[in-house]
């Protein structure tokens, strides 16, 4: 890892991503868009079987042997995979990683706009699980929410990750492990 | 509409297509060139960085070359 420094001792337990369903949800849109040329050349050449006059009102061909549209089309997919392709790199550069002493949220806002942020797991108070909707229950994925004790009391979210409730109980025993005679915090 | 913008004023068409290419191709590069960045400097102990990398740069190409046809 080269955003942070493990302390001496320290491990890392695991590193988690977000759930491939919720990657598969954020790129859909740029698959339906990129099919809506396709869509409506179709339509297009129909209309254009059914009524010859409106083809030539579009300079006469509306396939792919016309040299405007296919730049046109290879531009504009060039566009949407640029954006699907900046989606999984979002994806795969944001991370939690829980090594045995603290929780490193590392997020990637955009290019050249990387948070990392560190939360002690001697400072946790409480941690709330939330698997919510037909999606999430179906293939395992919620928010993980994990709020720190003190006056000035934060909270970090983990948001689709899998598995929220197996990282709960595994965030319990690390917490368990530090303070081996105190009681682990709330759920 | 296709081949015939010259109805609409624009009298060069190829010329306009020849930039809009240009101009993608330009930004499409200095995208991919701060994307490799990005992977190889924090995610390049990870295995999918170089094929991630490699599919980007393959179909990009792929694309620019299907653009390229109707130049």
């Amino acid at each position: 890892m080269e955003e942070f420094t493990l302390e001496p001792g320290e491990t890392i337990t695991l590193a988690v991503r977000k759930h491939w369903v919720v990657f598969l949800l954020e790129l859909l849109p740029f698959f339906l868009v990129a099919l809506v040329p396709i869509f409506i050349l179709s339509f297009a050449g129909g209309l254009a079987t059914v009524n010859p006059s409106f083809a030539v009102q579009f300079g006469g061909d509306l396939t792919l042997g016309n040299p405007y549209l296919r730049l046109g089309l290879g531009l504009f997919w060039l566009i949407i995979w640029t954006g699907a392709f900046n989606t999984f790199t979002r994806y795969y550069l944001d991370q939690w990683v829980i090594t045995t002493t603290r929780i490193v949220d590392i997020h990637q806002f955009g290019f050249f706009d990387r948070h990392v942020s560190s939360f002690l797991l001697n400072h946790v108070q409480d941690i709330t699980t939330d698997v919510n909707g037909v999606f999430p229950t179906m293939f395992g994925y919620g928010t993980l929410r994990v709020e720190t004790a003190g006056d000035a009391s934060q909270h970090f979210l983990m948001n689709g990750i899998p598995a929220p409730e197996a990282i709960r109980d595994l965030i319990l025993r690390e917490i368990a492990a530090l303070h081996p005679s105190t009681s682990a915090p709330t759920v | 509409m296709f081949g015939s913008f010259g109805t609409f004023g624009i009298t060069n068409m190829s010329t306009v297509a020849f930039s809009l290419f240009w101009l993608a191709v330009v930004l499409v590069a200095l995208y991919s060139a701060i994307a490799i960045y990005h992977w190889t400097r924090y995610g390049h102990r990870s295995p999918i960085a170089i094929p991630a990398i490699s599919v980007h740069i393959f179909v990009s190409l792929a694309l620019i070359g299907f653009a390229a046809t109707g130049l």
